[in-house]
């Protein structure tokens, strides 16, 4: 995973996908990914923002329920909303 | 053939169905498990059919539990919302997938009483008046599954709320055939397969829960994530969905739905239509002999045919007769609802059910009404 992603996670499935489909129709840029090992959430499944999305890019997406926000670096994932 | 068993399952299907269960089979993997292709195709079936189940019923995809049958989610409710030593409320018109959890939660000390209905239907001071300061919940159907008549959602749930009691809705033979709006209603838990009025297929079935309500799962297993916790996660729909789903059924479910919020009054009114025209061709025979009900209301039409000496014809052999003599499929017996038999004087013998469905044809159902002179007139 490329330094300055941002990852998203869930507490449910139904929240990862429902977070997608509002992605896919706001354009907002990125993918499902499986959770990465570094991060604890309750899904399985995460969003990952690339690096090169504009700082804004979540902002359509704020409603949603997402369990939290990483940046990662340096093989780690900090914590942007804790 | 001339299918009039509607009521036991809807023939035809859509093209519509089958062609999403064939798509979702090849396309489709494990929900949620994976970021895979083929998992995050069979993600988005899942999703896309709780948000329309939940514009169906008025209610957050949140709620929506997906699940293989109504007998299915009735169980997840009582045995999920019930504890020994708790009061339920049910009626004698139940089908038994309400009444055999109730027995099963009666034997862990759940007490039970069944109002006796009248003239096909429950009204609100029957069920209040049945209502203990212990009970946790009324269960009952929306509508017969043998004499069709439907009951007083609202004004049930209105005196349940009242009293604080969660309603707890059997809607088999109502979803998708007549309107359940729960954002107006106060149900608890509404409960029905994909496979009837719904058109979906087989194997799926819907429970949607109202905020607050959770019941204990009844079962437990893999839900593809937080792997390592002992437990089912803690929010709806997940903590009621331990292992795969059926992907290609929902897909086919999906298809359905989507099919029938596009038109949600035009078929279940040509399903009524052909069953109130059986109906008055049956009582016109003068060998027909049906239960005396008010508040029919969906296409569900049972009775008995009588001989050329007034005795009841065998039901079975009804049923067979039309099979033989014209391709005729109706359901005869008890139709999983011992109660409404006896209640209703058919325990000896059961009743022929008819149930015709929005493609059934004003010939089909003057074939069945001449297939039943027939049958009386050769007796």
């Amino acid at each position: 995973m490329e330094a300055g992603a941002l990852v998203v996670t869930f507490a449910r499935t139904v929240d990862a996908f429902a977070f997608e489909d509002a992605a896919r129709t706001g354009g907002v840029p990125g993918r499902l990914i499986p959770l990465p090992t570094g991060i604890a959430a309750s899904c399985g499944l995460a969003w990952l923002l690339p690096a090169a999305a504009p700082p804004d890019a979540l902002a359509p997406l704020a409603a949603l329920r997402r369990e939290g926000v990483y940046r990662h670096a340096d093989r780690r994932f900090a914590r942007l909303d804790a | 053939m001339i299918y009039l068993d509607n009521a036991a399952t809807s023939w035809p299907k859509p093209d519509a169905v089958g062609a999403a269960m064939v798509a979702a089979l090849a396309e489709a993997g494990n929900p949620g498990r994976s970021a895979h292709g083929p998992a995050l195709a069979a993600g988005r079936i899942l999703l896309a059919t709780r948000r329309l189940a939940a514009e169906l019923f008025g209610a957050s995809p949140d709620r929506v539990v997906l699940t293989g049958s109504a007998t299915m989610g009735l169980n997840l409710a009582i045995a999920g919302l019930l504890s020994p030593g708790d009061h339920a409320v049910t009626t004698d018109l139940e089908h038994n997938s309400v009444l055999r959890p109730l027995y099963a939660a009666r034997q862990r000390g759940v007490a039970l009483t069944i109002v006796r209905s009248e003239r096909g239907q429950v009204g609100p001071d029957a069920v209040a008046a049945a209502l203990r300061p212990e009970t946790r919940a009324v269960v009952l159907n929306h509508a017969s599954n043998v004499l069709g008549t439907v009951q007083p959602l609202d004004e049930i749930a209105a005196v349940c709320a009242a009293r604080g009691v969660p309603l707890i809705v059997d809607a088999a033979q109502t979803a998708g055939a007549l309107p359940v709006d729960l954002a107006g209603v106060p149900v608890a838990a509404l409960a029905c397969g994909g496979h009837k009025a719904l058109h979906g297929p087989a194997g799926t079935g819907l429970l949607v829960l109202a905020e607050g309500v959770l019941p204990k799962p009844l079962l437990v297993g893999g839900t593809g994530f937080d792997s390592f916790a002992e437990t089912m996660p803690a929010d709806l729909p997940e903590a009621l969905e331990a292992g795969t789903p059926n992907v290609p059924g929902f897909a086919g479910l999906n298809a359905a739905l989507e099919l029938h919020l596009a038109d949600p009054a035009g078929p279940p009114a040509a399903a009524l239509a052909a069953a109130a025209r059986l109906r008055a061709g049956l009582a016109g025979l003068g060998c027909w002999a049906a239960p005396d009900v008010v508040g029919w209301g969906v296409p569900v039409v049972s009775g008995s045919v009588l001989d050329r000496a007034g005795r009841v014809i065998d039901p079975g052999e009804v049923a067979d007769q039309l099979w033989q003599r014209a391709g005729i499929a109706v359901r005869a017996g008890y139709h999983c609802a011992p109660l409404v038999h006896r209640h209703y004087g058919s325990e000896a013998t059961g009743l022929v059910r008819f149930s015709p469905g929005p493609t059934t044809t004003d010939a089909e159902i003057d074939a069945a009404i001449a297939t039943v002179r027939a049958i009386h007139e050769a007796s």
